[in-house]
This record gives structure tokens, sequence and C-alpha cells, in this order.
């Protein structure tokens, strides 16, 4: 399994309100996130991998639907389409 | 073009190679922090005419501060400069800091991590409009210091009504004088293109008027700002065009980008000129304190018609929000 890293210039901001807001400073573009999104991206940092973010999504939040590991996988392919994140090769 | 001239003065002493400065001027901002804008008598014209157009004071003879120093060459280069033979007014020998500089337009900057001093070579003689853009260039300096103490830069007109600052934020050529002018004779009329945001106590933000520098490139009439000024901030809009008035509250998130957004149309013509890093750092700071901003000052989308009474709906808000 691919290891993902993010993009160490991205800036995470969580306390605005319900919605963390991602900025990357290289191109001035911000992305917010919802709270999954924000859940999703701190475990990004703590470096783990796609089978433990699906284990821990699907412990914290009721009802969650089948399909999660495919959600979070699209969602990582967001970010590293926007440059927020990237495979380690 | 400008080129770098052969050194021509070796002696470190103060002696009569010393380039003599006269302090002239102060630039304060709303949070004490200030500089004494000096010059030498080759920069003294262009100087003062900076310092008409920023409606500066005449500096007070027990002023210190740290300095603007404007330097000027009479010869195609810049002042081959040689910091010990600098005579500032307070004799204070400011050689040891670790100075560094970068170009901007006919400029080069000079600054440093210990004192606030910040020297400009402003090139040689010069047309009208290399000036103007050279006088654009010198306030950059000030933006970047005041990013460093959670300040930012936004571009944006600045409405006074009742004592409070009300900031109408767009790009260039999309409104903003336009939104200005229209206000109603209640509303007094600061600067209509660029404004800098200043914390203050207790979680208010100051924000003083700067330049329209385009009016100039422009051949509009001479016009000056009070940029010692400065109002308490009340609140931001953002413009929008659309068929009816309407004022849409942004969630602090939202707002956050778009200060961002506004901040960097005006920082991002010279943060790149001292490298990679000091820009990495600028952009996270600038990003840093527009969130702050957004977290305290409301922040709205005003949607503005082509002839309605758009501020009626600026007035309630702010009414509403005890703001006026």
């Amino acid at each position: 399994m691919k290891e993902v890293t993010l993009n160490p210039s991205v800036v995470f901001r969580d306390d605005l309100d319900d919605i963390a807001i991602l900025y990357n400073p290289d191109n001035g573009k911000a992305f917010s996130l919802n709270q999954t999104g924000a859940i999703v991206w701190k475990m990004l940092y703590e470096r783990k991998n796609i089978d433990e973010i699906v284990g821990i999504v699907t412990d914290t939040f009721e009802n969650t639907p089948v399909e999660i590991d495919d959600n979070i996988q699209e969602y990582i392919t967001l970010l590293i389409e926007r440059g927020l994140a990237g495979y380690v090769c | 073009m400008t080129t770098t001239c052969e050194n021509q003065v070796t002696n470190h002493q103060k002696t009569s190679h010393s380039i003599e400065l006269d302090a002239l001027f102060r630039l304060e901002l709303s949070d004490r922090n200030g500089w004494t804008v000096c010059a030498s008598k080759a920069a003294y014209t262009w100087t003062h005419r900076f310092s008409q157009i920023l409606e500066l004071p005449n500096c007070k003879n027990n002023y210190r501060a740290p300095y603007l120093v404007f330097l000027k060459n009479d010869k195609q280069c810049h002042v081959d400069l040689n910091f010990a033979e600098l005579a500032f007014p307070d004799n204070e020998i400011r050689e040891q800091s670790d100075w560094e500089h970068y170009d901007y337009y006919g400029m080069r900057i000079y600054h440093n991590t210990e004192t606030l001093d910040i020297i400009y070579d402003i090139g040689y003689e010069s047309n009208t409009t290399e000036n103007i853009y050279n006088m654009w260039a010198a306030v950059h300096p000030i933006y970047r210091h005041a990013v460093k103490s959670n300040g930012i830069p936004l571009h944006a007109a600045l409405a006074e009504r009742n004592g409070i600052g009300i900031l109408f934020a767009a790009p260039g050529g999309t409104g903003k004088t336009t939104t200005l002018n229209r206000l109603p004779g209640t509303w007094n009329k600061i600067c209509d293109d660029e404004t800098l945001v200043i914390p203050g106590i207790e979680d208010q933000y100051r924000i003083h008027p700067f330049p329209t520098w385009s009016s100039f490139l422009q051949k509009k009439p001479l016009m000056s700002w009070q940029v010692n000024s400065n109002f308490k901030l009340g609140a931001i809009f953002f413009l929008k065009h659309g068929e009816h008035d309407f004022v849409e509250h942004l969630r602090p998130v939202n707002a956050a980008a778009l200060i961002n957004q506004s901040a960097r149309q005006i920082m991002k013509r010279g943060w790149s000129l001292s490298g990679t890093a000091v820009e990495k750092t600028l952009k996270h700071q600038v990003f840093s304190n527009a969130v702050e901003l957004a977290k305290k000052i409301p922040t709205y989308m005003l949607i503005i018609s082509k002839n309605g009474n758009f501020w009626e709906k600026v007035e309630d808000k702010l009414n509403d929000r005890g703001r006026l």
C-alpha cells in the first residue's frame, strides 16, 4: 500500500468554526474541509495508512456508509490532485 | 537598468565622506510602531514629495524611532553604501546590524533583523512614472513589518462613519472606487485602494489609509492620504455585483480565505524579492493574520446593484451588530 504524505507547505486551521481550512501558500488557494475531512487530514498528518483511517472513521461515526474506504480514497486523490498531498515513492 | 558603482570611499570613519541625513518627517502606526523619515541632501526632493503624499507630519526634535532613510545617487548607479558612513541624526552607529537588501523597481531596499531601520537607495535621476513606482515600492517594507506584527494590508476602500472604519474590499477594477463614490454624505470617504490593518487592544483592530498610487500614473490631480490617521475597524464587506442589494454574513472560514486573497493582492508585488524562505514565511504569516482577523471582525459579502441604495443594507447590518 502506498503511503500518503502531506504537502509540508500547506497550512491547516480548524479553529474558525465547524469547518476546517487548508491553505496552500504556493498558489494562494484555500479549501474548506468538513468534520470528517479534517479528521482524515489529521490522521494523515500522524502518518496513519488508509486501512487505519477507515477503521478509526468507522469506529468514530455512526452509520458509516459501506463504501467508506472508497470515499476516503477519493478524498485522498482529491488532495493529491490539488497539490495538498502526495504518495511517498 | 542600474549598476553598482566601483567602491569610491574606503574610509570607514565618519569623516567628510559621511552621508549627512536630515530627520524630516514622522510615520507612525496605531500600535506605536513608527519611523523617523530621513533623507540625504540628494534625496530630499523625492522624500519631501513622498511624505507630502502620505501627509506625514514634520519630525519633532525629540522624536526617536527607527529610521526610514532615503538616499539618492546623482550618477547612474546605486549608492555604494557603507553603513558606517551614514550619519544618523542621533549619531547611533548602526553598521553592526546584519543588513540585507532586495531590489524593487528602481529601488534597493536594505533591512536587518536587529532593528526596524529601513534604508532605501532610490536610484538615480528618474522620471515621474518611475518615481511613483518607487514610492509605491517604498511602502512595501512597512507592510512587511506590519505583517510580522500580526497586521495585514488589504486591497480595500475605506470609509468612516461615526468614528468607525468600514472596509469595502475587491480586486482592482471591480468597484471599490465606484462604491466609495456612491456613498452618501453621511459617510467620510478616506481612501479607495490600499489599507493597512493593525491589531489593537482587546481583539480590536485599527485601520490606516494608504495612497492610490495608480491615480498618479493615470495623471489624476494631486492627491494625498493621511497615513498616520487610523480608525477602529468595524467590519469588512467584500464586493460583488448583482441584481439587488444584499448583505450576506460570511462564515469565518470563508472570510479568512477572502481576507487572505485581498492581502495577497497587495503583498504579491514584492514578497518574492527576498528569496523563497522569506516569501514562504510571509505567506504563512499573512494567512495566519487573515484567520485571526476573520475570527474577530464581522465580515460580509455585499452584493451591489447598479442603482440601489446599497449603503442602507450596510448601515442596517452594522446597526444590528451595534457597530455604528
